[in-house]
């Protein structure tokens, strides 16, 4: 058996070590790195338990990008990427304003 | 603080690349994180350091200006010491501006560690880590060997428009991936300076500078063998205003290649402002899904 944990962030694959346990909640088959206290990575961010360590946060930055992106469509789905990537990249963007004319701002303490 | 204090403890590499303002080479993952950490800590230090001079510059001339009036109230009472105000005052001021523009001139972009750190820090559980990111970087933002133009421009409303154009392709990171595969993103601003010169309400010429940044990002995925690609569901996942998505030959290969387009604005000074690490991390994940078949590695 080997660990069942799905690694990655472009490139969802298996972590494929050596299974020295399973994950107290969903069951998976864990290696002694993804093992950690009793849960895999995934489900302790489920739980809120992001900033435990660099496998949590990658869990989480992971989860972040794959809801707003996908609207939690699993990476690789046909439906993973739609519509909601357009408005999931708009709010970042709330300066742009390319050629626009930027003169009529009025600034009291200019010199 | 010296720069040199400041730089104390760092790593050789990050020593250069503070003083060439510049980062190149081939890097291992976790050193290049460490590196751009400690060009990040000298950069935050240096701004505080730069604001401070500055700040410390402009109570001088307040101070030396007050102290000149006081001088010169007191002149009739025979108080020659009072001079002593003024000259000490613009002493400082003199100092303090020297200060500030040597910080200045240290000065690196925010764009690699507001940018690029937070989406390698994303992209590290894909980095192969037995292959080295290859890494071009210019720090220096808008200075005289990036200027593409400058001169007067049609003035509209205003007396006189003066503006200066640098071109700066400031970064390209060539991550290799675990799949076998190469992520390459680039990174290119064009900074616009438009000093304007006007007639104010109440009639006197006053000066004012704006700056713009406009920006490219443009992300391309390479797979490790030939690969087709959903084309038609690439370009319908792209924001038609600001992004540009193409199939490129490459290497042999056929990849993928999308760009993205931002625009920022400051007034006085150049705009610190980058593209969202999420948005550029955003566009590989697209490239990746646009790829048949999903990943050598996932399959």
């Amino acid at each position: 058996m080997s660990c069942g944990y799905q690694m990655g962030l472009l490139i969802l694959r298996p972590c494929g070590e050596p299974v020295a346990g399973q994950c107290g909640s969903c069951g998976v088959g864990l290696c002694a790195a993804h093992l950690g206290a009793g849960e895999c990575p995934s489900c302790m961010v489920m739980r809120g338990e992001r900033n435990e360590n660099d496998l949590t946060r990658e869990a989480g930055a992971r989860k972040d990008y794959y809801e707003s992106y996908g609207e939690g469509a699993h990476f690789g789905d046909p439906a993973y990427f739609n519509a909601a990537d357009r408005a999931a990249l708009r709010p970042g963007v709330a300066g742009f304003a390319m050629g626009a004319d930027d003169d009529n701002d009025y600034d009291p303490f200019e010199t | 603080m010296s720069a040199a204090q400041r730089t104390k403890g760092f790593s050789p590499e990050a020593q250069e690349a503070i003083e060439a303002r510049a980062l190149t080479g081939a890097w291992e993952l976790r050193r290049l994180q460490r590196v751009l950490g400690e060009l990040t800590r000298f950069d935050e230090t240096n701004e505080a350091a730069t604001r401070k001079a500055r700040n410390i510059m402009i109570w001088c001339i307040v101070l030396g200006v007050v102290s000149l009036i006081v001088a010169f109230v007191s002149f009739d009472d025979g108080l020659m010491w009072v001079w002593l105000g003024p000259v000490v005052m613009t002493a400082l001021a003199v100092l303090f501006g020297m200060k500030w523009r040597g910080l200045k001139k240290l000065d690196l972009i925010d764009d690699f560690r507001k940018c690029l750190m937070p989406a390698l820090r994303d992209l590290a559980q894909d980095v192969d880590a037995g292959k080295r990111i290859r890494v071009r970087m210019d720090l220096a933002g808008p200075v005289e060997r990036k200027q593409i133009s400058h001169g007067n421009v049609d003035p509209g409303r205003y007396i006189q428009v003066k503006e200066t154009v640098y071109e700066d392709p400031w970064g390209e990171v060539r991550l290799p991936l675990v799949d076998g595969s190469t992520a390459t993103l680039e990174f290119k601003a064009w900074w616009t300076k438009r000093e304007r010169k006007y007639r104010g309400r109440a009639g006197k010429i006053k000066y004012k500078t704006k700056w713009s940044k406009k920006y490219s990002a443009t992300a391309t995925l390479l797979p490790a063998v030939e690969r087709s690609w959903d084309e038609e569901g690439l370009r319908s996942r792209t924001d038609g205003k600001r992004e540009k998505a193409q199939l490129v030959q490459k290497e042999g290969v056929t990849g993928a290649r999308l760009e993205r387009h931002w625009v920022f604005k400051g007034v006085g000074g150049p705009p610190g402002d980058a593209p969202p690490a999420k948005e550029v991390v955003g566009m590989l994940l697209r490239l990746f899904g646009a790829m048949r078949g999903g990943s050598e590695v996932a399959r």
